[in-house]
């Protein structure tokens, strides 16, 4: 790209008067750089929204635990739900902001362990699922939905895939492919009460804030969707620490985050996470999920399969 | 003065200011052109990169699952850098054709990112991913094709860019050089014509200053000024003029007393003749017969010594010339009959008494040449030629003109006139005998000028001579005695 400027004398000497410097310069960079690797942490996201508006948010909060803990923290997009667990074990990350059901199978696979999760702008730090079909599909009960098409999220999502599983079984259907004309993976929350809303499935499942977000934009789907059933309040998404990480570190990171909102650049962060603050999280939080599995018959020990 | 120096040094700050400004605003338009160049560079890096990651997405798209998502952070890290440098080439460039393919990378960036998330969340095999497949890919394709139009649109600006920002800042050397040049010149006359004109008045100050020493007070400083040099100026001018009055105060003073004392010596020159027996109009003659002599010499060889102050002062100073008689005693002074020796001595020394009162008058220079001169002749107006004369046996130049000329003088008066001890001779026998005193008593030359101008001094003479009665040229007339005019009258001898 430079050699464009080679015609110019000037510029050509400011070049070489800048390599001289700039040369033992970078190579102190990089000396440097080699040694902060070893300080390097992967922070994992999940992909539930358009990804680069992700990275563009939580961006600030890893630049921020870099500055005050000393240590280079780096986002990385995992794969689709269900090939995290899988991702997360080769690439050796080592915190991941995790939704319920896959936080819960970091946590029995991984034995990674929830410090702390956002509080939403309405005070809320939860979600549940919903099974949902159009108003004028005339469905009320699991046996109305023999022979319909099913809309599911994916295979490691509470709302969208747990809690639908566990929701039928308990109503008597166990194989899902026979109840259903068609069962599909919509591969978003979004993407599923779209299908629904749109006529390109008949009964579907997702999070109730994915569902009250689209409804806030879209009125059909308030005046067209009716709620068949909902689950218990699961926790929403959680920044896991892996078990490798020192208990003082995870101690040093859980501070830094649960105080975030009492700094003027904490407050800006957390507003660009959609967030008032966050609230320590523990393992039994997620015990309404763990009993979602069980009614669905997931061993999370277990549990394990690679999207195509 | 003061205001113009305002107004001067403000038109210089301004032809500063102005030419400083337009050289640093171009200098600013080069810098902010090749920083925009470089940034719409960068973009060429960022469409290598794009390149390699949209190939490497391409592939996974088709493998899908963790592969893909390995590749993923260096493509959404880059397709970001892509759209906050494409946002930053349009702050900084306002081309036509840049900014359409710029706006049209960043609708495409979005349009990518949107599509890729999508993408990126959907799973399973069935035709809706294919074709959001596809889509990714075709929008990437056409990202990267328009990545490499703006790399390409921004080679073939750059040489066209680097030659005006080479020429701009050829003009702003040019302009900051030629501003620092003319503020410096400018800045140089100012300062040359302040400078002359604060010392102008002073200059003139001290010219008149010089003029008063040499002299001329009452001189004028024409000026303009005004405030406290204006003063010192109009100070200077009456003191000067004050000066001048006073120096014309003294110098009628100085007049007065020189006439006072002229009249006083020739007063005193008339008593020493009063008491002797010559004829009142002696010292009359003796002037007027110096002054035709000294003439005459102005045709000799003595020429260069003779000019018209010369003469006057000679006419002036010659009637002294006996003034030391006055010295003398009546019984020696008025002695008919011959003195003897030591009464001649004491005759003699009439010279000395004159010569020495005359010294101690000689005053200011104005007229010390005339009272020196006189000074000369009396105490050498009896010295001879020959170093024959008295007091000092002076000879040959040794004798001042003045003294030679009136020592002439006096002796053609002698003879032409009666004393107590001799007649009067006729002009005839006075030629005669001056003639036979050539080199001898007189100079030789002073004897050739009286005999140039003899008959003017016969006339004088003549004039003066209708004065005396009839009865004391009787008297005196032809008494056939032979004096000795080299010493007014003739010795006893033994």
């Amino acid at each position: 790209m430079l050699g464009g400027f080679q015609g110019v004398p000037t510029l050509r000497f400011t070049r070489r008067l800048l390599a001289v410097f700039l040369v033992p310069a970078f190579a102190g960079l990089l000396v440097a750089s080699s040694e902060t690797d070893t300080t390097r942490l992967e922070v994992g996201l999940i992909p539930e929204r358009n990804v680069f508006e992700q990275v563009a948010r939580y961006e600030p909060l890893t630049d921020y635990l870099s500055n005050e803990l000393g240590r280079r923290f780096e986002l990385t997009m995992l794969s689709r739900y269900g090939n995290m667990i899988e991702r997360l074990t080769r690439r050796e990350t080592q915190l991941a902001f995790l939704g319920s059901f896959t936080g819960a199978l970091a946590n029995a696979q991984l034995a990674m362990l929830p410090v702390a999760r956002p509080v939403n702008s309405d005070g809320t730090s939860t979600y549940y699922g919903r099974i949902f079909v159009r108003r004028d599909s005339g469905v009320a009960t699991v046996a109305d939905m023999k022979g319909l098409r099913l809309a599911l999220v994916e295979r490691a999502t509470t709302a969208g895939y747990v809690f639908p599983l566990a929701y039928l079984r308990s109503n008597g259907v166990t194989d899902l492919e026979n109840h259903f004309s068609e069962v599909r993976f919509w591969g978003s929350h979004d993407a599923a009460v779209m299908a629904v809303l749109e006529g390109r499935a008949d009964v579907g499942a997702g999070k109730n804030t994915v569902m009250d977000w689209l409804a806030a934009r879209d009125p059909r789907v308030v005046e067209q969707l009716v709620v068949l059933a909902s689950s218990p309040r699961v926790p929403s998404n959680a920044l896991f620490v892996s078990s490798l990480i020192d208990d003082a570190l995870t101690a040093r990171i859980r501070d830094v985050v649960l105080d975030l909102h009492k700094t003027p650049e904490g407050r800006d962060i957390l507003i660009r996470l959609g967030a008032s603050r966050f609230v320590t999280t523990r393992t039994k939080d997620y015990a309404p999920v763990l009993e979602l599995a069980e009614k669905a018959a997931i061993d999370l020990d277990s549990y394990g399969y690679i999207n195509p | 003065m003061r205001r113009r120096f305002i107004v001067s040094l403000t038109l210089l700050f301004v032809l500063f200011g102005v030419g400083s400004g337009v050289g640093l605003v171009e200098l600013r338009r080069s810098s902010e052109e090749l920083n925009s160049l470089v940034e719409m560079f960068a973009v060429e890096d960022m469409r290598r990169d794009l390149q390699r990651q949209l190939g490497l997405a391409e592939q996974s798209l088709e493998v899908s699952g963790t592969v893909f998502a390995d590749n993923s952070d260096e493509l959404i890290a880059t397709v970001r850098e892509l759209e906050r440098q494409m946002f930053a080439c349009t702050d900084c460039h306002h081309e036509g054709e840049s900014l359409q393919l710029i706006d049209l990378g960043i609708d495409l960036v979005g349009k990518y990112k949107s599509k890729f998330s999508v993408f990126f969340t959907a799973i399973g095999d069935d035709p809706w991913r294919e074709r959001l497949q596809i889509e990714v890919a075709a929008i990437g394709r056409e990202l990267e094709t328009t990545v490499g139009s703006i790399r390409h649109l921004a080679t073939a600006q750059l040489s066209e860019h680097i030659s005006a920002a080479r020429a701009r800042v050829g003009r702003s050397r040019a302009v900051l050089t030629t501003t620092v040049t003319a503020s410096f010149l400018t800045a140089l006359l100012l300062a040359a014509g302040f400078m002359r004109r604060a010392t102008e008045p002073v200059n003139k100050l001290i010219d008149a200053a010089a003029l008063i020493a040499e002299g001329q007070a009452g001189v004028q400083i024409e000026h303009r000024e005004i405030g406290r040099l204006g003063v010192l100026l109009e100070e200077f001018n009456e003191m000067s003029l004050a000066l001048w009055t006073q120096a014309r105060q003294v110098e009628r003073q100085a007049v007065e007393v020189r006439k006072t004392r002229d009249a006083a010596l020739l007063t005193l020159a008339r008593l020493a003749e009063s008491r002797d027996n010559e004829t009142g109009c002696h010292l009359n003659r003796i002037s007027a017969y110096s002054r035709e002599i000294a003439l005459a010499l102005a045709r000799s060889p003595y020429a260069d010594r003779i000019d018209e102050r010369f003469v006057e002062q000679l006419a002036k100073s010659s009637p002294l010339h006996d003034i030391g008689k006055v010295g003398i005693r009546d019984s020696i002074l008025l002695k008919a009959g011959p003195l003897t020796r030591e009464q001649e001595e004491e005759m003699r020394r009439h010279t000395f008494i004159g010569g020495d009162t005359l010294r101690s008058v000689i005053g200011t220079e104005a007229d010390g040449h005339f009272l020196r001169m006189a000074m000369e002749i009396a105490y050498c107006h009896h010295e001879q030629w020959d170093g024959a004369g008295y007091p000092r046996s002076l000879a040959g130049e040794k004798i001042p003109l003045s003294a030679r000329i009136v020592a002439l003088a006096d002796a053609y008066d002698c003879i032409t006139s009666v004393r107590v001890y001799k007649p009067a001779y006729s002009h005839g026998e006075a030629i005669r005998r001056i003639i036979a005193d050539r080199a001898h008593h007189f100079d030789p030359v002073v004897v050739d000028a009286f005999l140039l101008c003899h008959e003017r001094l016969d006339e004088i003479r003549r004039s003066t001579e209708t004065e005396l009665s009839e009865h004391d040229q009787e008297d005196r007339s032809e008494s056939g005695i032979l004096i000795d005019f080299r010493s007014d009258r003739s010795t006893t001898e033994g």
